[in-house]
């Protein structure tokens, strides 16, 4: 019913074949703006009915729902305020009607109290161009404040069945909050803040008066590599999310920095410029092991592995203006990716490897966050600046985190991958730099 | 022109019997030490206060060691001595470099201070410092430590080149972790690309 599901099965072998292609310097590079070329899924979430005695609970269940669909760029949730009549659950579904508000999907709820403090939610999912129940499924929260939660993994349900690839509205991201102390200009705040997908519940797990930088997570067991620099000179940690045991990393004199994780975990590949200049080095964890990938007079930084650990992209000025390259895990050649414009630089790939975002300076001089299918050669601008950085792929690969300046400070902001449903998520007060937490 | 014959000439000094290797002013034109943040305000005076360069005696209290020099670039004479280094006459109390956007290449006006802040270490051997590079709020954070970096190396080594003891310079790189003015314009920006010279309590 829905040609949404674009599933991306082969892109693994798709990327080790680009990688090979020598002359990526051959391929016509263009960027194109595509906005709203593509055409949202428009599904209609009618409010979840309250079937307790008393109060109903705070929380709007569709209402979360539909911004946690809305987000994704891939949904265009329908505005309850044009729902003709109020939608019950069960029963006769009027499916005409919502055909006439443009509906393709429906979904109905409702909250039953269950024992003494829990609650039952239940939820239908229709296909209305067909008159379907699509599927009849619940969750059981133990009392009211999971019921936020139980909203995302309703969200995240929907989403696959709908899309076939997995929800991640219950996934966690961290990043860096700056916050000026009032009585000393000079003296900030930083804090290293892991919180839900869509900014709920935030905590800090470090914070520090001197800056806290690049937050990453690794591929698994939930740790954060990040920049320190605590004592006046940066250094590297890997911290546990969960228990707050943290390592230093080896660290030399000068920089110490731009950790990106391998895909195994085993490996971190970093920036160091201890021989003069920012060179990337990979850093073996176990063994301390240290390798050295990039030799040129200029800066060389912002390490990302390719999905498959094959090679590694960064950012370099070696030709004048920082621009992407590429260079094996093992040295060797190094090969340059972009050449459209004065400014590229910050990679990431998408967790399945068909998509790399970096960040663009337009001809305005706008810092934009560009997105490149690896699979069309295509890119696109997905963000409008003017000053957009620190791209991070949700797990799905379907939206991109990302920090953007706001009037005087950063906020973050959600968009789909699409180039749809820019959203400020966090926005009061001083943010950057985003990492999106992989699937558990 | 004459310019830089004496500024080679106080490195000749400087680089005490160092054989005249290594120090090399380049054959830029010697624009004006005038203008804007540098403050080398009275660089642009007539040249006819050198005769001030005779030595002075400053209370050097109990300190082990001390310096109490005047030396002179460009016509810009200046204290060794630390206890003034903190006075705004004297050129040592300037100790931030700015730069263009991506660039950490040393404009001509700044150079005078880094050599001025050159022959203050290696008259005063036991003072430390770290040179912070800065960048402004464009382009990824990552990239401008990499550009701090550049910037504060930029620095560190015309030090080096002066004669510099590499134990006494340390660098640090914030990139745009420490804007001083948060304002988009160009003209506040510009004020947030800069190497700055923190002298290290001794």
């Amino acid at each position: 019913m829905i040609n949404l599901a674009r599933k991306i099965k082969t892109s693994f072998f798709i990327l080790l074949a680009l990688l090979n292609v020598a002359n990526v310097v051959a391929e016509p590079v263009s960027i194109t703006i595509t906005e709203g070329l593509y055409s949202p899924h428009p599904i209609a979430v009618a409010p979840f009915v309250w079937e307790g005695i008393g109060k109903r609970p705070t929380v709007d269940v569709a209402a979360v729902i539909s911004e946690d669909l809305e987000r994704s760029g891939i949904f265009a949730p329908i505005s309850q305020n044009e729902f003709l009549n109020d939608p019950s659950f069960g029963g006769g579904v009027r499916f005409k009607v919502w055909r006439t508000l443009g509906a393709d999907s429906l979904v109905l709820g409702r909250i039953i109290p269950e024992g003494k403090e829990g609650l039952r939610i239940e939820f239908d999912l229709f296909d209305v161009y067909k008159g379907k129940l699509l599927s009849d499924s619940y969750v059981p929260i133990a009392d009211r404040s999971l019921l936020r939660n139980a909203s995302h993994h309703i969200a995240d349900y929907i989403y696959e069945a709908i899309t076939g690839r997995r929800g991640v509205f219950n996934t966690q991201v961290a990043y860096v909050k700056a916050s000026q102390n009032k009585k000393s200009q000079d003296k900030k705040l930083y804090e290293l803040i892991v919180a839900d997908a869509d900014g709920g519940f935030p905590q800090t797990i470090m914070s520090s008066r001197d800056p806290l930088m690049s937050p990453v997570w690794s591929p698994k067991n939930r740790k954060i590599a990040y920049v320190s620099f605590e004592g006046g000179r940066s250094q590297i940690y890997v911290q546990s999310v969960e228990t707050g045991e943290r390592k230093k990393i080896r660290s030399f004199s000068g920089v110490n920095g731009a950790p990106a994780w391998s895909p195994d975990g085993k490996t971190l590949a970093l920036v160091l410029s201890k021989d003069g200049n920012p060179e990337i080095y990979l850093l073996n964890i176990a063994n301390d092991q240290l390798l050295r990938l990039t030799f040129s007079s200029g800066i060389d930084t912002e390490p990302v592995w390719s999905p498959d650990g094959r090679s590694i992209v960064f950012t370099s000025d070696r030709g004048g203006s920082p621009q992407l390259y590429q260079v094996p895990v093992t040295g060797g050649k190094v090969e340059r990716l972009t050449y459209e414009g004065n400014y590229n630089s910050r990679a990431v790939f998408s967790p399945e490897g068909r998509y790399m975002a970096y960040v663009h300076r337009d001809e305005q001089r706008s810092f934009r966050i560009a997105v490149k299918d690896m699979h069309t050669k295509e890119t696109q601008l997905v963000t409008n600046g003017p000053l957009d950085e620190s791209p991070s792929f949700s797990p799905n690969g379907d939206m991109i985190l990302f920090a953007a300046k706001g009037n005087e400070k950063m906020v973050l902001k959600t968009v789909g991958r699409n180039g749809l449903a820019e959203t400020r998520i966090i926005a009061d007060g001083d943010y950057r730099q985003p990492s999106w937490a992989p699937f558990e | 022109m004459k310019n830089l014959a004496i500024l080679a000439i106080i490195f000749g000094v400087l680089a005490l019997g160092g054989c005249g290797e290594s120090v090399k002013p380049e054959p830029a034109p010697v624009e004006d030490l005038n203008s804007d943040s540098s403050g080398v305000d009275n660089a642009d005076q007539d040249y006819s206060d050198e005769e001030d360069d005779g030595a002075q005696a400053y209370g050097t209290g109990s300190r082990s060691k001390i310096s109490s020099v005047t030396r002179e670039i460009n016509g810009v004479s200046y204290s060794l001595d630390p206890q003034d280094m903190d006075d705004p006459e004297n050129l040592i109390s300037q100790r931030v470099i700015y730069f263009e956007f991506d660039s950490s290449q040393i404009a001509e006006k700044y150079k005078d201070i880094i050599l001025a802040h050159s022959e203050f270490l290696l008259q005063n051997e036991d003072y430390k410092i770290t040179i912070e590079g800065h960048t402004d709020e464009k382009g990824t954070r990552e990239y401008n430590v990499g550009l701090g970096d550049r910037r504060a190396g930029a620095v560190k080594q015309m030090m080096e080149l002066s004669g510099v003891n590499p134990k006494q310079l340390e660098t640090v790189s914030y990139g745009e972790e420490k804007l001083l003015n948060l304002e988009p314009s160009d003209s506040a920006q510009a004020q947030n690309r800069r190497a700055v010279i923190v002298y290290l309590k001794r």
